[in-house]
């Protein structure tokens, strides 16, 4: 089976660095946005398994990352959704943690420090990931 | 750290073990990140230039974080530093002094390609 991915980051660098990540965990890429309002209109059509979230990207249309993140969790809450981030702030980490985010990762990130990530993400798809 | 005394500290442009992890990920990672810095880095320059040119603090503040982003994907640490004294100045609303601090980071982000270049 093979699980569908959607990637919402401003950074062309982390767009192209966790694609890389979720390709080698068996992820199947479907799509990628550059907004949170682009991201909700693919998640919306798209329908991913898994999305992961910029918190910091240039708000347009109104919408932030936090905003999408809680229109994602209320429309399809069975969606994992992993927030990455630059910034270590606790308190934004918990607001996301607390409201069912699957994992809030501090970018960049490598195979190791993605490593928590993939084990989370196996347990919840269960099944095996690379 | 500020970015004066990081100046002294680390000379290093980028960050040898962070280069050689994403050459062990393969698949053309590192090259093509490098030409993705290659790239994006002067247009992220340009737009912060406008920012601050317009004394838009939000745009700067986005610009400079977005720039701190891209060094940190290369350990490139004193990019890091410089940009991110001008995302705080951004999100202090005062970017007093930034004028200065972006020269410095213009010609960081020189010294982070040519880094960059000779490792690709």
């Amino acid at each position: 089976m093979t699980l569908s991915a959607l990637i919402i980051d401003d950074s062309p660098f982390a767009r192209k660095i966790i694609r890389h990540h979720l390709v080698k965990l068996g992820f199947h890429v479907v799509g990628e946005a550059e907004t949170a309002a682009e991201g909700l209109r693919l998640f919306r059509e798209l329908k991913p398994r898994l999305v992961t979230l910029d918190v910091m990207m240039p708000e347009r249309e109104g919408l932030s990352s936090l905003m999408a993140f809680r229109t994602i969790r209320s429309e399809a809450p069975e969606t994992a959704v992993v927030v990455v981030s630059a910034v270590p702030f606790e308190k934004t980490r918990d607001t996301f943690l607390n409201e069912g985010a699957t994992a809030y990762v501090i970018k960049p990130f490598n195979q190791f420090s993605f490593e928590p990530v993939r084990q989370k993400l196996q347990r919840i798809f269960s099944t095996p990931l690379a | 750290m500020d970015a004066d005394s990081h100046n002294a500290a680390n000379d290093a442009a980028i960050d040898e073990q962070t280069i050689q992890n994403l050459r062990d990920e393969g698949e053309n990672l590192l090259s093509d990140l490098v030409e993705m810095f290659i790239g994006e880095v002067p247009r992220q320059l340009a737009a912060l230039e406008t920012a601050l040119a317009r004394k838009d603090a939000a745009a700067a503040r986005l610009t400079a974080h977005t720039l701190k982003g891209t060094g940190g994907n290369f350990g490139a640490s004193r990019m890091q530093v410089l940009a991110s004294a001008i995302e705080e100045k951004g999100r202090n609303g005062s970017l007093d002094g930034t004028d200065a601090t972006f020269i410095r980071l213009r010609a960081e982000c020189a010294r982070v390609r040519e880094a960059l270049e000779a490792v690709r």
